[in-house]
């Protein structure tokens, strides 16, 4: 059990967007939380990695409660977010995006030292895990679209996240730039044991790649567990008529 | 549109030949030029190192700064009170001066760093009159609205050209501090907290931190000319302080382009040039240089050596979709 | 002078004073709050309407109305002012962020400034107390300058009538539309450059009223918009910037505070405004009675 939350909460004036929700996450699964659109996922994500401040409830990451940490302090820990529109550094090269990830994943931002030349191996690892390798040079803001997807993806694999929270992912890709992502996702997590929780709304992806899955709706979970199980489930089957 | 990294490129541009030439140029013509001209190039100096400082923040942080002034005044203060008022040595006065200075930024930075966008500007603007009008009331102490008149140098740096090549000296030294800090990891940091401060946050890095950290450096650079300026000008004013003076070196760094190393020195040479020249044909220099702010902020955002990188850099290369295969 | 007179009038010199803040930080707030612009040249207007009637005085033939006839021609001229500003420069900075807004701003005050002085020179000038109202006054046993009185009573006239436009009448309803949301009022046929225009031109037109109203009592001097613009500020934050009633509420308390600190520290006036104003951009940075988020 690398995540778990007790109880997190948090209402917006009269609306409980996430209800007192009990969610574990294990170790080294690809894990996706589904659910309709305003079922609160975007919102448990923000509440997970501080984006929010939670009304109640607790969170506790790798058997430390994380509940009062600021977002800088629970990504130094290994939980690390991307975000659902490409967040990235429009003056900054592809690069230095990455190797700023990973220079201050090791505590290093106050140093003195010329950034040129640090980190080379492990940048170019992730900027070719990605596919970036052609665009290293290029600054955010002249990427394409899609790249900046990619983007977005490497500068949180910089961050050597033991945890990734993936913010809809593959939202406003193509079909193959899906599923190259997707692949790209359950790789990473075989090869580094990385465990990923991801939230999506493109069920194809979901049950092609989830080990496990959780169901949100209206702010609370109506089921979690294997694929074949959630799938077999009249309630979530029940929620989604007509959603597909 | 850039297409490359426009820093990394500068350095195509030959940023260590343009260095080197620079060099050469502020060394040997000096001797050469009238005293008229070498009082000129020694003001270029000061206002390089005060619009350095302006631009670690503006080009760097992203955060406009209106309160520059501040530190510059109280560097200067200080010194015109050591001088005149004590017989410490010149350099003990000078780092004293720059030491009144960083811990004045401190303190203000320490408020400044808990807002942002306009706030963070007007709190700063604040913490520069604030300077401004007790050095212009208190006339017992600090000279009032006349300030404090014969301040000067040792004798070794009396004459105009020595102290010419002392502040030549002190502005390499901070030429290439500056140049350090901003191509260091702490330098791309900030360019981080500049460009996206959500994902600086998000990625680990401590954005509070690290730009109170920027901003006590800004304020001991800017300490750091106001220091040096008063013996060369040998006396110390209100005027050196405050939001009119503050507003200076932000201007000279958008002039000269915020974002490139020589951008700062490049706009304080223009300005100073420029208003030599206006005032011998009419005292209306400030419709002039509001005149060209106005004209390169709305239609030169990057100033005028950020024009001429982007110019360079889109001759050069070709677009990421001409080189990308085809999908 | 008994203890209630002291108070009394500290209060009444107080509100002249917020008077003066208010009329120059009015326009401010208006052009903030609609358009999302805060000008630093914003006081050179207050600035330039007392410069006009002082000149109007030099042109007019003297006479018992020679004050009100300068100002309705004052108020003109900065009406026209506006205008053109607004329509060559202001429209193009609705967009921009507002680094660039206050550097082009700035630039602009450099610009006015500079234009006054070639216009009218540095030279101090004043001008009479409009006939009629050089005279004491008694109110309930005390005596002050019924210009005095005169001018809180024109700041009192001008916040409610200026209320009253933004609120209740349909420009001020399409302006505030054009605030909350640009797209849809644009969608709803609101001319938005038409409001925005008037907006600023109302604004500037405040900032001149300053200016010329207290003329008679002040000084026209060359360099008294710096010393305004600080304290306009000032009322702003600690009003809230972009709340009108946020900035009758700071003029009042900065008028107040700025007359009890003459009484006590005269020369840390102004300071004493400077700290009040830090303290509140720290601890609540959009003031009393603003609203969060304005920042950008």
């Amino acid at each position: 059990m690398i995540l778990e939350t007790v109880g997190l909460n948090k209402t917006f004036g009269g609306i409980t967007a996430v209800d007192k929700m009990d969610l574990i996450v294990n170790e080294g699964d690809v894990h996706a939380i589904i659910g309709p659109n305003g079922a609160g996922k975007s919102t448990f994500f923000n509440l997970v990695t501080k984006y929010l401040k939670p009304d109640a409830g607790k969170v506790i990451f790798n058997k430390e409660d994380i509940t009062e940490m600021g977002p800088d302090r629970i990504c130094k820990r290994g939980l690390v977010r991307s975000f659902q529109r490409a967040s990235i550094y429009p003056m900054l090269t592809a690069y230095e995006s990455v190797q700023m990830s990973l220079l201050s994943q090791e505590g290093k931002t106050l140093s003195f030292r010329l950034i040129k030349g640090l980190v080379k191996k492990e940048t170019e690892e992730i900027l070719e895990s990605v596919g970036l390798t052609e665009q290293a040079g290029f600054l955010g803001a002249s990427l394409s679209q899609g790249d900046k997807k990619r983007l977005e993806l490497a500068i949180t694999l910089g961050n050597r996240p033991k945890l990734l929270l993936l913010d809809e992912p593959t939202a406003g890709m193509s079909h193959e730039e899906t599923k190259s992502i997707m692949e790209l996702i359950s790789s990473m997590s075989e090869r580094h044991g990385l465990t990923v929780l991801f939230c999506e709304h493109d069920m194809s992806v979901v049950f092609g790649i989830a080990k496990r899955i959780t169901v949100m709706h209206q702010g609370a979970i109506i089921a979690d567990g294997k694929p074949e199980e959630v799938r077999k489930s009249t309630r979530v089957k029940k929620i989604y008529l007509g959603e597909e | 549109m850039e297409f490359l990294n426009t820093e990394r490129v500068s350095l195509l541009l030959g940023q260590k030949r343009w260095a080197f030439l620079l060099a050469i140029i502020a060394v040997a013509v000096p001797p050469l030029m009238g005293r008229y001209w070498i009082v000129l190039a020694n003001e270029i100096l000061v206002q390089s190192i005060f619009a350095m400082s302006a631009s670690l923040l503006y080009g760097y942080m992203g955060r406009l700064s209106f309160g520059q002034g501040a530190y510059f005044g109280v560097g200067g203060y200080i010194v015109a009170l050591l001088l005149t008022k004590t017989s410490v040595s010149f350099p003990f006065a000078l780092v004293a001066g720059v030491a009144g200075a960083t811990i004045y930024a401190a303190v203000t930075g320490y408020f400044c760093i808990r807002t942002t966008g306009i706030y963070f500007a007007i709190l700063s603007s604040v913490g520069a009159e604030v300077v401004h009008y007790i050095t212009f009331t208190n006339y017992s102490f600090l000279g009032g609205e006349n300030g404090i008149p014969n301040i000067y140098p040792p004798a070794a740096l009396s004459g105009a050209l020595t102290y010419y090549y002392f502040s030549l000296g002190i502005a390499a030294g901070v030429l290439v501090v500056y140049w350090l800090i901003v191509n260091s990891v702490f330098g791309y940091s900030l360019r981080c907290i500049r460009d996206n401060p959500e994902r600086a946050t998000f990625i680990g890095i401590p954005v509070r931190r690290n730009m109170f950290i920027a901003f006590v450096i800004s304020g001991a650079i800017a300490g750091l000319a106001g220091a040096i300026f008063v013996p060369f000008s040998r006396i110390v004013t209100p005027s050196m302080c405050g939001l009119f003076k503050s507003m200076e070196p932000v201007f000279m760094s958008v002039i000269g382009g915020g974002r490139v190393l020589f951008g700062p020195m490049f706009g304080a040479t223009l300005w100073i040039l420029m208003e030599s020249i206006v005032l011998t044909y009419t005292e209306y220099w400030p419709i002039v240089i509001g005149s060209i702010v106005m004209v390169i902020v709305l239609f030169m955002p990057g100033g005028v050596l950020g024009l001429l990188q982007g110019k360079f850099v889109a001759s050069r290369h070709k677009t990421p979709e001409a080189t990308k295969p085809t999908k | 002078m008994t203890f209630g007179d002291i108070i009394v009038n500290q209060v009444l010199s107080g509100l002249v004073i917020a008077s003066n803040f208010f009329l120059a930080a009015a326009g401010l707030t208006l052009i903030f709050g609609i358009m999302g612009v805060l000008n630093n040249a914003h006081t050179c207007f207050y600035m330039i309407g007392a410069y006009l009637i002082w000149t109007f005085h030099q042109v007019l033939r003297p006479g018992p109305f020679i004050f009100w006839i300068g100002t309705i021609l004052s108020l003109l001229v900065l009406a026209g002012i506006g205008w053109i500003i607004e329509r060559l420069l202001m429209r193009k900075l609705y967009s921009r962020p507002f680094p660039e807004i206050l550097l082009i701003t700035f630039a602009l005050l450099y610009i006015l400034e500079d234009m006054v002085k070639i216009t009218w020179g540095t030279l101090t000038r004043t001008i009479p107390v409009p006939m009629g109202f050089d005279r004491p006054i008694n109110i309930m046993g005390y005596i002050f300058p019924v210009y005095n009185i005169f001018l809180i009573c024109l700041a009192i006239f001008v916040g409610a009538a200026t209320w009253l436009l933004v609120n209740k009448t349909k420009f001020g309803r399409m302006a505030i539309a054009c605030q909350t949301n640009r797209e849809i009022a644009g969608a709803l046929g609101i001319p938005i450059p038409l409001v925005y225009t008037g907006i600023f031109v109302l604004g500037v037109v405040l900032a001149g009223l300053g200016g010329v109203a207290f003329a008679p009592i002040g000084y026209i001097r060359f360099g008294i918009d710096i010393d305004i613009l600080l304290i306009a500020f000032s009322v702003l934050v600690i009003g809230g910037m972009g709340s009108f009633t946020g900035t009758i509420l700071g003029a009042i308390l900065c008028g107040e505070a700025y007359s009890l600190s003459l009484l006590i520290i005269p020369e840390m006036a102004t300071v004493f405004i400077f700290i009040l104003t830090g303290i509140i951009l720290v601890i609540r940075p959009w003031g009393l009675l603003g609203t969060a988020g304005r920042e950008h």
